[in-house]
């Protein structure tokens, strides 16, 4: 049978991953290490080799530190917006235009579509702040049909609907990039057995598309969790003042301004070490989760 | 079929609607560019230039290195994403393929990696200790590989039928023939989308050409334009002790570097995209 | 598959060929290593002096060439070979100065903030730079002329009296003026105002009228603020407390935020907020869209730098459709415990340091002392003889508009990028030849008198903060000080519980102990 794996095929395969393996090793393994300065009170000019160990200090601070589990709470929640808005949407885009057929439309669409991925999120914040200030475009709009004037951008409660939207609109095309290369990966001959025994389309998108970009989704998704206490800085600085700060304030956010105060190395690596934990956590639980109900996991 | 035709509609006037606001603010953008200073600055054009003038553009072509960045920026996406795809597709496929034993050991080191980073110094240490320090392989070697890329790359290898691998063997290919001769050309559009994505993260790169270069003939283009774009304090606390010397940047500048940075991406992927859509029109477009 | 599969052998065959090439190509890149820099070879190579700077985002250093005119021309001048190289800026600029400390490979004159600056921590005590009390006195002759006896204090610079750092100047020793719209004022008969009472005079003017004449009377405002009260600090010296600043009271340092003072200040804010006198957006209002408002016409007043009259405020082209715009540089108002604009500083626009490793302690101090002599004043001030000015019967003559001068901001690269004094932009030898010469002197005597005291004046950054940006005083996005403010001036709290509850929550959560240390390093730093 030719389901017998040889020796042989397993050592040609390790040879052909080792130059990527070493890469991982040297590129990625090495640096990591110098997290261990979270555990010292590290000097530049003496180095890790001979800066001072503390321990847990730096955790004990940041676990002491007041406003932790208030922005620990804003962190996952936006995040948890973001996962649960900002995530199925480049999917549904994808879908979507993978209903459209006409080959001249399709194309110049999907350019279109992932433009503003290359817009900063200072022009992109300036947009919207133009759209949802208190003179701005929407309430003009609204304005005209007698609808009272709000200023959006001061509103605690509109402040992560805002932010996630934003981010939706800047990013969903550019994530239906990958969505489309798995569907052009699906083989021809399923769509045709499902024509052949009557499928109309919303069926073949159930009972075929959506089922084939399982995997796809499931990696997509676990590792948009490794990242959940990561925020986008740049992004919730343009968008923050003073009256949505209590919603605002975010993990990265406060690094951004510990760091202001001077380059607390060993501080911030504390912290960083922290998101990275609360992250692996969720991957390993998620990714156990998934290999059993789907049978997909990314290891 | 009939509800189909009238969701079909629906469908092209959302996407039509959605392609409008998307491409709205580059139309701004452009007509903000080629305005007189003072109404731009005034923040008085919308849609289309007042004052017209193409100051910026010849600003921007006369300013010092420009070319020579340029050619830096190309030099650094083309290699970069050359070196990437080869490590990517090679490690990738080892990792999809059955055989290999103890890769879950090696996929779960690589998730890792995601999900740690690695600090600043000892990154910069590291890439000093290579000799890379001062040279464009700083800027194309510590990123060639990432887990993300890695593991979207094997998810694909993996979605190949096990059968088109099986016929391989039987046809008596090493696993390396395999690799070359049936898993890259079936997997194009995940190449191609790496690829992408790999050439817009060389192209915008900025911070390690700041941290890595210091020749002013191995700046990348992005260093160049960046700098000259003066983002508005997040916090007066710093304002006072480095920055006497900025002011805004004029808006109309600010929209011209932003449309000069981003046009090169924007021709290259047509030619990018082909390798995608080609597939996915294989599904539909047999009705 | 078969059209797709040949397409992309062709793709990574190219693929293939541009790696093995880039391959031999590193050969030829590597070799660029040793060609660094601007410098041309020189004999003498204790005369080369490498210097590290920022380029403080000034348009012509961020793009300067090899070869470049004006260095050198400073090298010919100075009789030094010199080799700048420009970092970045601001945030940058910290990330690239680090790295460089890490790697230990410095250069022989570094410009930093403050010889204790979080840039390199733990420089000074580890002995990476080189104590120049002892070189001052032997050739620094024209340095101490001309730097004033209370920069040398200041922690900046010296340590236990050792002086490590030398300072470098800021343009101006004050240089925040209220800028006001002359022809408003013209148009409705008004003086200048004066005081407090004036200045709600000509709000509610500026309110009622229709000043802009774009047939709206509704979108002009008295007052125009930036987000987190940048540029906008006016109206509270003049009740007595300005929260960044701090004040020795009752034995101890305490910083203004605290102060029961700030409570006037308040109740005056809301009443701009409440009658439309500033701009309902003042907490998002963004730089460039507060510089565009004003540019349209919707500010009756605002607060900013006298060195931006040429640049941004003064002439009246800046203006918008609107006919004969003019400014006026004017004193904030007199409130009734004061007023003032600037506090007090130190004046030290940045400090030079010197690696000791590099043994070039002497030549550096030479080179600097050099620089703040009389000879380098034509340079620092007018750039090249010839090439940025003419000399007519025994005067010079100089012009903005000159091309030499204009283009890519050249004079502020000899004024400022390359001047090893600090900002020579605003120096009596430039104020002659610059248009609006005399507006500008003006200002900046205004600017002069709105100086206030602050009894924290040198005092490093308390460990009380570190951890914790969000007591900070000042109005930083971020901080409770900040949040107060906002709900206070918005309606959403009132006015004197919410005070009384950031002050009691500022003190618990780590206030008390950074006026214990601030008060501690007050006593210590006076009693020297």
């Amino acid at each position: 049978m030719l389901r017998k794996f040889s020796a042989s095929d397993s050592f040609m395969l390790w040879l052909i991953a080792l130059p990527g393996v070493l890469f991982f090793l040297v590129f990625k393994y090495v640096p990591m290490l110098g997290n261990v300065i979270a555990f010292q009170d590290y000097n530049l000019f003496t180095g890790i080799a001979y800066s001072p160990w503390v321990g847990f200090k730096h955790f004990a601070n940041m676990f002491t530190y007041e406003e932790f589990y208030h922005i620990l709470t804003n962190t996952l929640l936006l995040s948890l917006y973001s996962l649960l808005f900002g995530f199925p949407a480049p999917l549904i885009l994808a879908l979507f235009l993978n209903e459209i057929r006409r080959a001249w439309f399709k194309r110049p669409v999907q350019t279109l579509l992932y433009l503003p991925h290359f817009l900063s999120w200072v022009i992109v914040g300036s947009i919207f702040i133009n759209l949802l200030s208190y003179d701005g475009f929407l309430n003009t709009l609204l304005g005209k049909i007698g609808v009272r004037t709000v200023d959006y951008l001061t509103q605690p409660s509109y402040f992560r609907s805002i932010l996630v939207g934003m981010s939706i609109w800047k990013e969903m095309g550019w994530g239906m990039i990958i969505y489309l290369a798995a569907l052009s990966g699906i083989n021809p001959n399923l769509y045709e057995a499902a024509r052949v025994d009557g499928a109309g389309r919303f069926r073949q998108m159930r009972s075929i598309t959506l089922p084939c970009l399982v995997p796809t989704i499931v990696v997509l998704f676990l590792l948009r969790v490794g990242n959940v206490l990561d925020s986008n800085v740049e992004q919730v600085m343009v968008m923050l003042n003073p009256l949505v700060s209590d919603v605002g304030e975010v993990i990265d956010t406060y690094v951004y301004r510990v760091g202001l105060l001077g380059a607390q190395f060993s501080y911030t690596t504390a912290i960083a070490i922290f998101k990275s934990l609360v992250g692996l956590l969720l991957v390993v639980g998620l990714n156990g989760l998934s290999r059993r109900t789907t049978g997909e996991s990314i290891y | 079929m009939r509800p189909f035709r009238s969701f079909s509609l629906a469908n092209t006037v959302l996407f039509t609607v959605l392609c409008l606001t998307m491409i709205a603010p580059l139309v701004h953008l452009a007509a903000v560019s080629l305005s007189a200073p003072v109404y731009a600055n005034a923040k008085l054009v919308t849609f289309w230039p007042m004052g017209f003038q193409f100051g910026v553009y010849k600003t921007i072509a006369g300013m010092g290195n420009i070319w020579r960045s340029m050619g830096n920026s190309i030099y650094i996406t083309v290699v970069g994403t050359g070196i990437a795809l080869a490590f990517t597709s090679t490690l990738g496929y080892s990792l999809s393929r059955p055989n290999m034993k103890g890769k879950r050991w090696v996929l779960r080191g690589i998730v890792l990696t995601f999900i740690f980073s690695a600090p600043l110094v000892p990154s910069y240490l590291l890439v000093r200790s290579l000799g890379m320090e001062n040279t464009l392989w700083a800027l194309m070697i510590p990123n060639a590989l990432n887990a993300f890329n890695v593991i979207i790359m094997k998810t694909f290898f993996q979605g190949i039928s096990s059968e088109m691998f099986d016929a391989g063997k039987i046809d008596g290919c090493s696993e390396w023939g395999i690799l070359w001769r049936i898993a890259v050309p079936l997997s194009a559009p995940v190449i191609a989308t790496l690829a992408l994505f790999h050439m817009v993260g060389q192209w915008n790169s900025y911070f390690s050409a700041l941290i890595y270069i210091r020749d002013r003939d191995l700046q990348p283009m992005q260093v160049l334009l960046r700098s000259l774009i003066v983002e508005e304090e997040a916090n007066n606390m710093i304002a006072s002790s480095t920055d006497v010397a900025s002011l805004m940047t004029p808006e109309m500048l600010k929209a011209g570097i932003t449309l000069f940075a981003t046009l090169p991406i924007l021709i290259v992927y047509p030619f990018l995209q082909k390798y995608f859509v080609k597939g996915a029109m294989v599904g539909s477009l047999k009705e | 598959m078969g059209k797709g599969s040949s397409a992309l052998k062709q793709f990574s065959s190219f693929l293939a060929v541009v790696t093995i090439l880039s391959f031999i190509l590193s050969a030829c890149s590597n070799d660029k290593e040793s060609s660094d820099g601007s410098a041309a070879p020189s004999g003498n190579p204790s005369k080369d002096l490498h210097i590290l700077l920022s380029h403080s985002n000034a348009k012509y250093a961020m793009q300067v060439k090899d070869n470049d005119p004006y260095i050198k021309e400073l090298s010919k001048l100075s009789g030094y070979n010199l080799n700048f190289e420009f970092l970045g800026h601001g945030n940058d600029f910290t990330q690239q100065m680090t790295v460089r400390f890490a790697s230990g490979d410095l250069p022989d004159l570094i410009r930093t903030d403050s010889i204790d600056s979080t840039m390199h921590p733990g420089a000074l005590e580890n002995g990476v730079f080189a104590d120049l009390t002892d070189l001052l006195d032997k050739y620094g002759q024209h340095i101490k002329a001309s730097i004033p006896e209370e920069a040398w204090k200041s922690p900046r610079v010296s340590k236990d009296g050792k002086i490590f750092g030398i300072p470098t100047l800021s343009a101006l020793p004050a240089s925040r003026v209220v800028y006001i719209r002359q022809d408003w004022l013209d148009k409705l008969g008004m003086d200048t105002p004066v005081t407090l009472d004036d200045y709600l005079a000509y709000f509610e003017a500026v309110k009622r009228e229709d000043m802009n004449g774009n047939g709206d009377p509704n979108d002009e405002y008295g007052f125009y603020v930036r987000e987190n009260l940048i540029y906008s600090n006016l109206f509270f010296t003049e009740f007595g407390a300005e929260p960044g600043t701090w004040y020795y009271r009752d034995g101890q340092l305490q910083p203004g935020i605290i102060q029961p003072e700030i409570k006037d200040s308040l109740k005056f804010w809301k009443q701009l907020y409440d009658k439309g006198y500033i701009n309902p957006n003042l907490f998002t209002n963004k730089a460039s869209d507060w510089e565009a408002g004003i540019k349209q016409g919707k500010a009756g007043l605002w607060v900013h730098d006298v060195t931006n009259y040429n640049s941004n405020w003064g002439l009246p082209e800046f203006y918008v459709n609107q006919e004969g715009a003019k400014v006026s540089m004017i004193q904030s108002p007199e409130g009734p415990k004061g007023h003032g604009l600037s506090a007090q500083g130190d004046q030290i626009y940045f400090v030079w340091v010197v690696p000791a490793a590099n043994g070039k302690a002497e030549e550096a101090i030479k080179f600097l002392d050099w620089a703040w002599s009389q000879e380098a004043d034509d340079f620092f001030a007018l750039g090249i003889e010839g090439n940025n000015y003419k000399v007519e019967n025994g005067k010079p003559v100089w012009s903005l508009e000159d091309p030499a001068n204009k283009d890519n901001d050249a004079s502020v690269f000899y004024q400022l990028s390359i001047n090893p004094r600090g900002d020579g932009r605003m120096s009596d030898r430039v104020l002659d030849v610059i248009p609006n010469s005399e507006a500008i002197k003006g200002g900046i005597e205004t600017a002069l008198k709105d100086v206030y005291p602050n009894d924290g004046l040198h005092m490093p950054t308390l460990e009380a903060f570190k951890n914790r940006p969000e007591l900070v005083p000042g109005t930083g996005a971020g901080t409770l000080f900040l949040d107060m403010f906002s709900k206070v001036i918005t309606g959403k709290e009132p006015l004197e519980p919410a005070f009384d509850k950031f002050v009691a929550e500022w003190r618990r959560r780590g206030g008390d102990e950074a006026i214990r240390e601030a008060t501690d390093w007050y006593r210590a730093f006076h009693n020297q």
